[in-house]
């Protein structure tokens, strides 16, 4: 089964379409069905489904079977799957991205460790040399200094 | 077609003449296709098939053609579009251009190559047909420049068909203006390969343009050649394709890929259908649809940026279902800049093509999903009136064969070639080849979603890198460099009677000559070597003249950062710069990361002072003022003077809590060395003189689905059918135009914040 927050969920087609009655009163986004188990033969198997007259998706939930072989299934509707088209013209500020990111804005989700390390990095060195220097009054009179 | 559909196919077939009886003909076609789509995908040993018609057998005949020109242009063709016939290729030498033609109806299913090469070269030549061929013999005079040509019996030819030279004629065809050997093959069914061997004498070496023999072979034929980077290419149809950029033309075949010299496959193919010698990923790749929507964003008239984004639904859905693997890092999106001058600014009645030297060499590439963002006027065209952009994608790892067209932007220029200034909107938007279907969109004034909001600011250095020069010359005071051995001679001098005789004339001691004595940790450059002279007397010690404050180069280091993101910069990463007799300080990171640090040390030999200059990518950043000299005590007036000056400046340095000052960082950074007493430089000469960074960073432990499953940050305005993947969309999210309940878009939006897989 495809995770509940893809929009393109994997689908996998069991049986032509079946008539079912819901039970009353109906809700529109968790609908109670009931089918006759002899119309599905893999409803031990089925997950989803599509009513096409709410023109909706829906999750399934456990179905439960009475002694006259009828399946009562509750279903939950598939927000995102119902409204793909409109999803996806949705422009909006993507906070979060698996294929487009800039690592240089900071993640306040990023598994960072307490522990740290120490990087050295060289850049040069003095020489290591010496000399004495004498600074006096005096001498420079008629003289080149350099 | 065959289960593995058609594309442009360079199978292997091996060399030696082989007969191939075919139950699995494949269909062949020609069509108009990508410009250059032939170009630089041979290597010696690949074959080009072309080939029209169904027919009911395969055979093989190669000629060998030796020539003594340096460059030659052959055209193989077919005589009709029924033949049942192919031609195979297979180059010895390398070949440098090769031009496919076939809307011209003087042309028809033609295979054209022009070749340079050393001279002397051969080439070998296949013909494949489905009926047994033919040679059918020549006549007149052969060319002097074409050595011969010669045939080698496959031994496969069929009983009751004439060998090779015993049937028909060949005739010989002197093109205006240069000269030709044309060769024509006859099968017994009447169908017809032609060898024609044009070839041309060339004044120049380079540059030449339009060979006349080439104008005069058809109206629609060479209008224009140019030579560039050693190569040699000749245009089509110039009305139509005036450059070499332009289409020629595609070989569509649902004939199969085959290992390299797989003989073996490709027999079991023809004559059982037998597919276990195909590559079949490269069949799954060959199928990929190239074509690209391109949309050029052009943001500014005058030197206006440019941004390319693409989308190419055939290389994304091949992605999406593909069993091997691909990605889209595994798809590249290649640019480049063919400069040309299309108008001869000299004399504008003459049409001419220039192109950069480096026309081949600066193609670039980046990753499929990024964003191009070009800075067109950093090019410097050679005389641009006109130049074109293009672009196309590429699988990275053979992009010679897997690709959408070249496709491109014309571009009006005027100005000045270094600014090139662009004339006008209006200059721009000529789309050219767009043949594999992919779409050209320029939008003006804008640029692409957030294109600025990943863009940093670009520094602007002073690029002042050399400090002031400076002199210690004063009509005062003398400055020496001296000799240990001179110093102890110095020593002896004050102490000596007629010396303090002298100089009591004029001050009490000798020492009050003495402006200051230092060590040094460096070795100052210095003149001449002359007397000590303290005041008007002379000394017998020597001295060598100082006058310059010495500037020392230290160093630089390019610093990287160590995880590639945030983490590298403050306040997660820590960067501690140690500064010989200044100590350490702290550098802010993001000055740093990504950028070259430059040390150098001015020193002042009379206070022993120095000062560590940094400079980042060329601009002055900051400094430190250090203490390097020790002060070699004359008296012990003048020793406890010295100390009592360090306490002082060291008290005063740590009640100011002086963040940068030479005794104020070594106290208030505390990193690596602590001190509660006053600072010595004495005690600095013992540090090491090595200048370093310490980078002090985090570490951070990514899982490695933490992308599809957590995601990194983006904050870009989308549309949601741009993306795939793990998105988060932040919660500020306009859901107009939604038909459904609100409690359906509370869902929505609940799964949109909270993370949703497109």
């Amino acid at each position: 089964m495809s995770d509940k927050r893809k929009l393109n969920k994997a689908l996998t087609r069991v049986g032509n379409p079946i008539p079912c009655s819901v039970k009353d009163p109906c809700s529109l986004l968790r609908p109670v069905i009931t089918i006759t188990k002899n119309a599905l033969p893999s409803w031990n198997r089925v997950n989803y489904a599509y009513i096409d007259d709410f023109d909706r998706y829906y999750f399934m939930g456990t179905p439960q079977m009475d002694t006259a072989g009828r399946l009562t299934v509750e279903l939950e509707v598939d927000a995102i799957s119902s409204n793909k088209a409109a999803i996806l013209g949705v422009k909006c500020v993507i906070a979060r991205s698996e294929t487009l990111y800039n690592k240089m804005i900071v993640d306040e989700k990023a598994p960072v460790r307490a522990t740290r390390a120490i990087r050295y990095v060289p850049i040069g060195a003095l020489p290591q040399t010496e000399c004495f220097i004498l600074t006096a009054d005096g001498g420079r009179i008629g003289e080149d200094n350099t | 077609m065959s289960e593995y559909g058609s594309k442009v196919l360079y199978p292997h077939i091996p060399t030696g003449g082989v007969a191939l009886p075919v139950n699995n003909m494949p269909s062949f076609k020609l069509q108009a296709g990508e410009k250059n789509s032939l170009a630089g995908q041979y290597k010696a040993g690949d074959v080009i098939i072309s080939y029209t018609g169904i027919g009911s057998g395969l055979y093989a005949q190669k000629a060998t053609i030796n020539t003594n020109t340096r460059r030659m242009h052959q055209r193989l063709s077919l005589s009709d579009s029924d033949s049942a016939m192919a031609l195979l290729l297979v180059p010895k030498n390398w070949i440098s251009k090769r031009n496919v033609q076939n809307n011209d109806s003087n042309f028809q299913n033609q295979l054209l190559v022009d070749t340079y090469e050393k001279e002397p070269f051969s080439w070998d030549v296949w013909l494949l047909t489905n009926k047994p061929f033919i040679r059918v013999g020549q006549s007149g005079s052969e060319s002097k420049n074409v050595q011969n040509i010669s045939y080698e019996d496959t031994g496969k030819s069929v009983t009751g068909y004439p060998q090779i030279g015993q049937v028909g004629s060949t005739s010989v065809s002197f093109w205006s203006g240069g000269g030709g050997w044309y060769y024509t093959i006859n099968n017994t069914l009447q169908n017809k390969v032609t060898l024609a061997v044009d070839y041309y004498f060339y004044a120049r070496e380079a540059r030449e343009t339009i060979p006349e023999q080439m104008t005069a072979l058809s109206e629609e034929y060479a209008d224009a050649s140019a030579v560039f980077g050693g190569i040699y290419a000749t245009i089509f149809n110039s009305a139509e394709w005036d450059s070499v950029f332009r289409p020629s033309l595609q070989i569509i075949s649902s004939l199969p890929i085959f290992g390299y010299n797989d003989l073996d496959a490709v027999y079991r193919y023809f004559k059982f259908g037998d597919n276990d010698g195909i590559n079949k990923d490269d069949m799954k790749l060959s199928e990929v649809d190239f074509a690209t929507d391109w949309t050029i964003y052009v943001n500014g008239a005058r030197r206006p940026n440019i941004y390319i984004t693409m989308e190419s639904q055939g290389v994304e859905d091949f992605i999406a279902n593909n069993q091997m693997g691909y990605s889209k890092e595994d798809f590249l999106v290649q640019y480049r800049y063919p400069i040309k001058v299309v108008q001869d600014v000299n004399n504008p009645s003459i049409k001419t093509v220039d192109y950069g030297a480096d026309q081949y060499n600066n193609t670039r590439a980046t990753s499929y999903s990024e964003l191009i963002d070009l800075n067109y006027p950093s090019i410097t065209p050679r005389n641009p009136e006109y130049a074109e952009l293009q672009f196309r994608v590429v699988l990275a790892d053979n992009p010679d064969l897997y690709y959408s067209a070249w496709c491109g932007i014309g571009i009006g220029i005027i100005g000045s070639p270094s600014i090139a200034e662009f004339a006008s909107q209006q200059n721009w938007g000529n789309v050219v080849s767009l043949d594999d279907g992919s779409t050209v969109t320029i939008i003006y004034d804008q640029v692409p979603d957030d294109v600025d909001e990943y863009e940093d600011p670009e520094d602007v250095p002073d690029d002042d890198t050399d400090p002031t020069d400076f002199s210690l010359a004063s009509a005062l005071t003398t400055t020496y460099k001296v000799e240990f051995n001179q110093l102890q001679l110095l020593g002896n001098e004050l102490w000596n009677k007629t010396f303090i005789d002298d100089i009591h004339l004029i001050n009490n001691s000798p020492i009050e000559n003495i402006v200051s004595c230092k060590r040094i940790p460096f070795n100052i450059p210095s003149g001449v070597s002359r007397s000590i002279v303290l005041g008007n007397i002379t000394n017998a010690a020597n001295g060598n003249l100082v006058s310059n404050v010495p500037i020392i180069d230290v160093g630089s280091v390019t610093y990287h950062g160590y995880h590639g993101n945030f983490l590298d910069y403050a306040p997660y990463t820590r960067l501690i710069l140690f500064l010989p007799f200044c100590g350490f300080v702290n550098i802010d990171a993001a000055a740093v990361t990504g950028k070259t640090l430059d040390i150098k040390y001015a020193i002042d030999i009379i206070l022993g002072k120095c000062k560590a200059m940094l400079y980042i990518n060329n601009s002055y950043y900051m400094s430190v003022d250090g203490d390097c000299g020790i002060d070699i005590p004359l008296v012990a007036s003048n020793r406890a003077q010295t100390e009592s000056a360090f306490a002082i400046q060291g008290l005063e340095s740590a009640l100011q809590g002086e963040p940068l000052g030479v005794l104020g960082a070594a106290v208030s950074t505390q990193y690596h060395s602590s001190r509660n007493g006053s600072y010595t430089p004495t005690c600095a000469w013992q540090e090491t003189r090595k200048c370093f960074m310490i980078a002090d960073i985090p570490t951070v432990q990514y899982p490695s689905s933490y992308a599809h499953d957590i995601g990194y940050p983006c904050m870009l305005t989308r549309t949601l059918a741009t993306m795939s993947g793990f998105t988060v969309c932040t919660d500020d999210i306009d859901m107009s135009g939604f038909s459904c309940t609100s409690e359906e878009m509370d869902m929505i939006k609940q799964i949109l914040t909270t993370g949703i897989y497109l």
